[in-house]
């Protein structure tokens, strides 16, 4: 549970200083027992001042117990509910208890937790609300499947039509938010496969978003969730979500943000 | 044995009236929302009225859709009324999964905290 630290922070504040941002990393985790540990392990070792929350969403494994042996606080979902529902559910943690920032770390492993300070001082240190860690913006050595990256190429180059920016890796799950992406996020947030969309949605809102580059790994253990028949539906119903979205009433995002001075 | 046309008479008019009152004891016996169930009363209602009153009525509806066969008129009004109340469905299943969502979320939110204080009671009491 997160520390009691408003009080605190009301201290500091009258003493001139800037308190330490409040960080929280959000691990999504659906059947991750194999390699969730590795991951907060790794996370405490990166941002050892960070809160761990993992969305357990509906796991039939040990994930949950996992998590918690590991030191993290653990929000269980009683059923599965698909990955944006189970973010939304860490933002929605995030916004109640006051961080000011959030980071996304997937519980497979992918992500690399030493490059969570890279995301953090961007998004500090930036205009930036909203920073994403992107697999193609410098060639690391992640090798994508053919036709996989395929639909990222179609995915970027809409997106980036839309958005008028160039957006490199839209389905990166590496992310780290401020305050005011973290409201928005808790208040609206796609259900499943919600990465390309909320891309498109944060710069409606008016959110700044910004690339860097990390390096990916090929999952530890469990199983990946993507089937071919799987990603065609991915790919239909992330673009119909993006055009719809276009269709609705600019969002707004709303709130103050932290920033080092 | 009544004739082919006085049986298809029959069927398509007690029919609808049949099923129009099934739903209505559905609704009393509080197995069917009042909310849920009017499409399906407007989809037999509307059914039965035109079987009923098919040379004022069934007869005019087709010649201004411009069906030269009336009884198919019966079919394409019962089948678009028929989507509608589907419609409806999906409506209300979106609307019950993003309620069922949002308890989803709020449940695991309070175990967190109930974890959380009952962590504190605990070390309270050892002092």
């Amino acid at each position: 549970m997160p520390r009691q630290s408003s009080e605190i922070q009301v201290s500091i504040a009258r003493s001139g200083a800037r308190p330490e941002p409040r960080t929280l990393v959000i691990i999504p985790a659906y059947n991750e027992e194999e390699s969730l540990g590795r991951v907060i392990r790794q996370v405490k070792e990166a941002v050892p001042s960070a809160d761990i929350v993992v969305i357990n969403d509906g796991s039939t494994d040990a994930t949950s117990e996992i998590a918690e042996g590991y030191g993290a606080i653990v929000l269980d979902l009683p059923y599965n509910l698909g990955i944006g529902s189970a973010m939304q559910t860490g933002f929605m943690f995030a916004r109640n208890y006051g961080y000011d920032i959030a980071v996304q770390v997937d519980g497979d492993g992918q992500h690399d937790p030493h490059e969570i300070p890279e995301l953090l001082a961007v998004l500090q240190s930036t205009d930036a609300d909203v920073v994403i860690g992107s697999r193609y913006i410098e060639d690391r050595g992640y090798i994508t499947p053919r036709l996989r990256r395929l639909g990222i190429v179609i995915l970027s180059a809409l997106i980036s039509l839309l958005v008028r920016q160039h957006i490199t890796d839209p389905t990166s799950g590496f992310r780290a938010l401020n305050r005011r992406a973290i409201d928005f996020c808790a208040g609206d947030y796609p259900f499943d496969y919600p990465e390309p969309e909320s891309v498109v949605t944060f710069r409606r809102a008016g959110l700044k978003v910004r690339e860097i580059p990390v390096t990916m790994n090929p999952r530890y253990g469990g199983q990946s969730s993507i089937t071919p028949l799987r990603s065609g539906y991915y790919m239909i119903k992330v673009i119909m979500a993006i055009i719809i979205s276009l269709l609705r009433q600019r969002p707004q995002a709303v709130g103050e943000v932290y920033h080092v001075e | 044995m009544l004739s082919e046309i006085a049986r298809v008479e029959i069927l398509m008019t007690a029919g609808p009236m049949l099923m129009f009152l099934f739903v209505l004891e559905l609704v009393r016996r509080r197995q069917l929302r009042e909310d849920y169930s009017l499409l399906w009363l407007a989809t037999f209602g509307v059914l039965a009225l035109l079987s009923l009153f098919r040379d004022s009525f069934l007869y005019q509806v087709a010649n201004l859709m411009g069906i030269a066969y009336p009884p198919a008129a019966l079919f394409v009004i019962g089948f678009g009324l028929t989507l509608l109340v589907l419609i409806q469905f999906s409506l209300v299943i979106t609307r019950l999964s993003t309620q069922n969502k949002q308890a989803a979320q709020h449940i695991a939110l309070l175990g967190a905290r109930v974890r959380e204080l009952e962590r504190r009671l605990e070390t309270q009491e050892q002092k």
